[in-house]
């Protein structure tokens, strides 16, 4: 249970449609992408909360509102307590230098004409926090912390490797030691045999610096490596939501178990018995009436196509949205 | 962790690396032509403008009537058109320059502006380049000269005048570009001002898009700067410059041809040169290309 | 056996040196069986493929050596004007990015006949049955409406099986997969692995694929060969490999791999990063990075060495 544990951010009711405009001179709005439809989450001080979904599903969206890179539609980003959107001045500048991110891609994440040194140190000097004399300190702890020798200083991003790149990228987002980190699939552009480093690297940072995550990936075993919390997200709704164990080893949402089924590598004397889900993900500019998974799923009923479920308590700190439960 | 990011580079590797396929003739025709634009006081054999009417159209050395005392021969008022020629290099090289670097900025700015800021802000800039973009561009020349007078301020500004409007336009869809990297959104979960993203994100990425536009219509210039001065608006005689050179000489180009002939040969040079030599910056910044 | 290739080498030449993509790669298929490539980005798994074609990049790249024999014909061996026969009749290959080898002007249903006529002697007539006949072999719904579509009206998955269709309209004997499901969501991911089976236990056809994916590869290859840097490491039969790996390569790589169904507190990670080809150590290519490390692993590059009758590894460890 999480009673006990501070919460640092909250999400209650957001959404965020993006309108599609159509025609060539007058442009007129022909209807709505629904990329988040009215989610509600909550992340623990120096905890980790896993957002899985397929691609589309909205979680880069969600990120981009807590990351204040849009408005949100409605509902409301709370950190701290204090509503994101509504901050300003002083306030907004504490809230920028309590959360940061990393995104995917990393050569996109690093200003191609900035030096290593530079890229890291550019939120401690907006910040205002650090006295110029200590930066260049700074630099070369988190260069340290994240493995990478202090001459990577006065080089370009080009003369890294993939894996090193993201080291960059987590040296800066710990620069600060923020609160809050959005891990934006930090590891999906990366070989394999490099993304058990960037994990354990991030691992270490939360242990240390006592960081929140929020880790978005659409890799079902990298989420339950890192997270004591996951969401799952289809079509910009959480269908499926709790803790770690009890939704790995009790998935109550049909879309949660074809995920799990569909990622879950076959081992030996394993019958295949797969689920293999039938037809595509809809488009959030029409989702599906009733529950937005109806289409795909096996054990859909009647209702399903109606009413739309609601996210509902199944068992301790594990909520669903579907109506068989 | 072994770091390949840390192979040894010397600075000489560096310095090859960078002067590799530096197209040497154009660059020593820009060399030739600077330093004797910076050096005609001292090289120039005679006065560009003191007129010596004995000795009018003398042709070059090498034909009948010609002397050594006038290489390329005199104009019409017998003044010594080597001499022209090279204090004209100057005041071409000037204006050009200078009308590239003031068309340069204020364009990069706007795009600049323009391009992070979107919105009305960027639909106003951009109506402007394209008003300024469907003028015609000599009778919007002609327009600037006669209501400011011709005199080498007037040129500079009326080619920078022109030239802004297409930097604005280029670097805009540059910075529309760049600004969706995702480095451009990290620097704003940093904080950063807008001020701080335009300068130290959007601008660093575009400067080389700008220098290579730059070299690329220096000789643009250059003929803009002639053509005016061929309708009567360019640099106020008697000073020289190619462009006013080859407007005299049109008048004579059947009984004395080197009269603009040469100021013609010389622009020619210097525009070719100065393409073949963006071409060339163009592939040496490109850190891809340099790397192969 | 339908496919064999020995000692295959494709370099590259570059001019900061020769980069050997593909350093000796041997390996066999039979009809009707899955051979996965698995290996990380740059490994040579690609070129691997474009060399069994004969489609490497030229000039740049060369096939230096190797034999490919396809039903004991080699085709290192054959003229352009016969590899190009040979590329419709009995190779075909499905590419990871389907935006990149459909075109973007033309209905898919055109691309398939475009296909369907190159490469089979049907009258024109029946063309179009046919077309919706390779839409229906490949589970496209509605296939006679999905035929008058254009590729960007469809999800990644739909033109992933488009790219089938046409790869299987020449009725190949062996088809190359490299990296299809890449791009793809999971449940969409598994859809279509299924759906290659299917095919193949239809057509009976044998496939090449290539992946990094060793969740992937799991579920749909007889036999997998592990590649790092330019060469086969571990070579056995799917359950064999992922269960018992024997290369501290491949272990380690299945070490590091978050798992689905346990909680795991710290991943063992492999340390560093694979080499670039164009500065390979003396000796072992893993060696930098294996936990196992020897004298002789820095000196010279380990035998492959039979384990059992279908397992066999190229590491001294073993010898
Ligand atoms: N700026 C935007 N304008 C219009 N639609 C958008 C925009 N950003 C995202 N979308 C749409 O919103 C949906 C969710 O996208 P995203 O949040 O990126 O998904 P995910 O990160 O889960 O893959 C997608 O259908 C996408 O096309
Ligand atoms: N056109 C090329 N020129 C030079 N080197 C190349 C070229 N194409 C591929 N390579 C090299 O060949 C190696 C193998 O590439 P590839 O087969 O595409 O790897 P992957 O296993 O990711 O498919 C890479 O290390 C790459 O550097
Ligand atoms: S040969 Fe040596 S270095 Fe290479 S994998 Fe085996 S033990 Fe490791
Ligand atoms: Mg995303
Ligand atoms: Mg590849």
């Amino acid at each position: 249970m999480t009673a006990d544990k501070s919460i640092l951010l909250e999400v209650q009711g957001l959404k965020k449609y993006f309108p599609v405009t159509e025609g060539l001179v007058f442009l007129r709005t022909a209807g709505y992408v629904k990329a988040v439809d009215d989610i509600d989450f909550e992340l623990p001080e120096r905890q980790t909360l896993g957002l899985v979904g397929e691609s589309g599903c909205g979680k880069t969206t969600t990120a981009r509102v807590i990351l204040r890179l849009e408005e949100p539609t409605s509902g409301r980003v709370c950190f701290q307590g204090k509503d994101v959107s509504r901050l300003g001045g002083a306030d907004l500048r504490r809230y920028r230098a309590a959360v940061h991110a990393v995104f995917q891609d990393p050569t996109s994440s690093l200003n191609p004409r900035m030096r290593v040194g530079s890229i890291i140190s550019e939120p401690l000097e907006v910040s205002g926090k650090i006295p110029r004399s200590e930066i260049k300190d700074r630099v070369k702890e988190s260069l340290d912390f994240v493995g990478l020798n202090q001459d990577s200083a006065g080089l370009f991003p080009h003369e890294f490797s993939g894996g090193q790149r993201q080291r960059v990228a987590l040296a800066r987002a710990f620069a600060l030691r923020p609160r809050l980190i959005v891990l934006d699939e930090p590891v999906s552009s990366l070989d394999v045999s490099i993304r058990a480093q960037i994990l354990n690297l991030a691992k270490d940072m939360q242990e240390q610096a006592g960081i929140s995550f929020l880790l978005i990936s659409h890799d079902l075993a990298t989420v339950r490596y890192m997270s004591h919390r996951i969401a799952v997200m289809y079509l910009g709704k959480i269908v499926e939501a709790g803790a770690r164990d009890e939704v790995y080893s009790h998935p109550l949402h049909p879309y949660t178990s074809a995920l799990l089924s569909a990622a879950s590598p076959l081992r030996p004397g394993d019958q295949q018995k797969e689920v293999v889900l039938t037809g595509e993900v809809s488009s959030p500019l029409n989702p599906p009436s009733g529950c937005r998974f109806h289409p795909r799923c096996d054990r859909r009923m009647k209702s399903c196509s109606d009413t739309e479920p609601q996210l509902k308590p199944a068992g301790a700190d594990h909520q669903v949205a579907c109506h068989l439960y | 962790m072994a770091l390949d990011a840390t192979r040894e580079k010397t600075p000489v590797a560096n310095w090859k690396l960078a002067l590799r396929g530096v197209p040497w003739i154009p660059a020593f025709v820009l060399v030739t032509m600077v330093l004797v634009a910076i050096f005609a006081d001292f090289i120039a054999p005679h006065s560009p403008t003191e007129t010596s009417l004995p000795h009018k159209l003398q042709p070059p050395f090498w034909q009948a009537g010609g002397s050594t005392t006038y290489l390329l021969g005199t104009d019409a008022l017998g003044r010594d058109v080597l001499s022209r020629l090279m204090f004209g290099a100057r005041y071409s090289l000037i204006v050009s320059l200078a009308a590239i670097v003031v068309g340069t900025s204020f364009g990069a700015a706007l795009g600049l502006i323009a391009g992070y800021c979107g919105g009305w802000v960027d639909s106003l800039i951009m109506r402007a380049t394209d008003v300024m973009l469907s003028l015609p561009v000599i009778l919007l020349a002609l327009l600037l000269a006669v209501s400011l007078g011709p005199s080498f301020i007037t040129i500079i500004i009326i080619v920078a005048a022109v030239l802004w409007a297409r930097y604005a336009r280029i670097i805009r869809g540059e910075v529309l570009y760049w600004k969706t990297q995702d480095f451009v959104a990290l620097a704003r979960v940093a904080g950063a001002s807008g001020f701080r993203i335009i300068s130290r994100h959007l601008f660093p990425n575009v400067l080389n898009t700008l220098l290579v536009l730059a070299t690329m219509q220096v000789g643009w210039a250059i003929i803009m700067e002639g053509s005016l001065s061929f309708l009567g608006a360019g640099v106020p005689p008697p000073t020289p410059s190619l462009g006013s050179m080859v407007s005299d000489g049109r008048n004579y180009i059947a009984s004395a041809w080197w009269i603009a002939m040469f100021p013609g040969l010389a622009i020619l040079l210097i525009v070719l040169s100065m393409n073949l030599f963006g071409d060339w910056m163009r592939d040496a910044f490109d850190p891809k290309l340099r790397q192969m | 056996m339908l496919l064999e290739v020995k000692d295959l080498k494709t370099y590259f030449h570059t001019r900061r040196g020769v980069v050997k993509a593909v350093n000796g790669v041997s390996f066999t298929l039979d009809a009707g069986k899955t051979l996965g490539l698995v290996g990380e980005s740059g490994s040579g798994k690609s070129i691997t493929a474009l060399s069994l074609l004969r489609l490497v990049p030229e000039p740049a790249g060369r096939i230096a050596g190797g034999e490919i024999l396809l039903d004991g014909e080699d085709l290192v061996k054959k003229s352009a004007r016969e590899m190009r026969r040979i590329r419709g009749a009995k190779v075909s290959m499905i590419l990871q990015d389907s935006m990149m080898s459909l075109n973007p002007v033309y209905t898919v249903g055109n691309q398939v006949a475009e296909s369907i006529i190159a490469h089979q002697s049907i009258p024109r007539g029946e063309v179009h049955s046919k077309v919706v006949e390779m839409l229906r072999l490949v589970r496209i719904p509605a296939p006679e409406r999905r035929a008058k579509q254009y590729p960007h009206e469809m999800s990644g998955g739909m033109r992933q099986r488009v790219s089938g269709a046409i790869a299987f309209s020449c009725q190949p004997s062996l088809l190359i997969c490299d990296e299809p499901t890449t791009s793809l969501d999971v449940t969409i991911q598994a859809q279509y692995l299924k759906l290659l089976k299917d095919i193949q236990r239809e057509t009976g056809v044998a496939v090449l694929f290539i992946t990094h994916d060793l969740g992937v590869v799991a579920k749909i290859c007889d036999d997998i060969a592990v590649m790092y840097a330019g060469r086969i490491v571990e070579m056995a039969p799917a359950m064999e490999l992922l269960t018992r790996p024997m290369h501290p390569y491949t272990e380690a790589l299945m070490k590091c791999l978050p798992s689905l169904d346990k909680n795991v507190s710290r991943l063992p990670s492999i340390q560093g990063a694979p080499p670039t080809l164009l500065q390979m150590p003396p000796g072992c290519s893993f060696w930098p990075r294996c936990p196992d490390v020897r004298p002789a692993c820095k000196e010279q590059y380990p035998p492959f060495i039979a384990l059992n009758e279908h397992h066999s590894a190229s590491c001294w460890k073993l010898s």
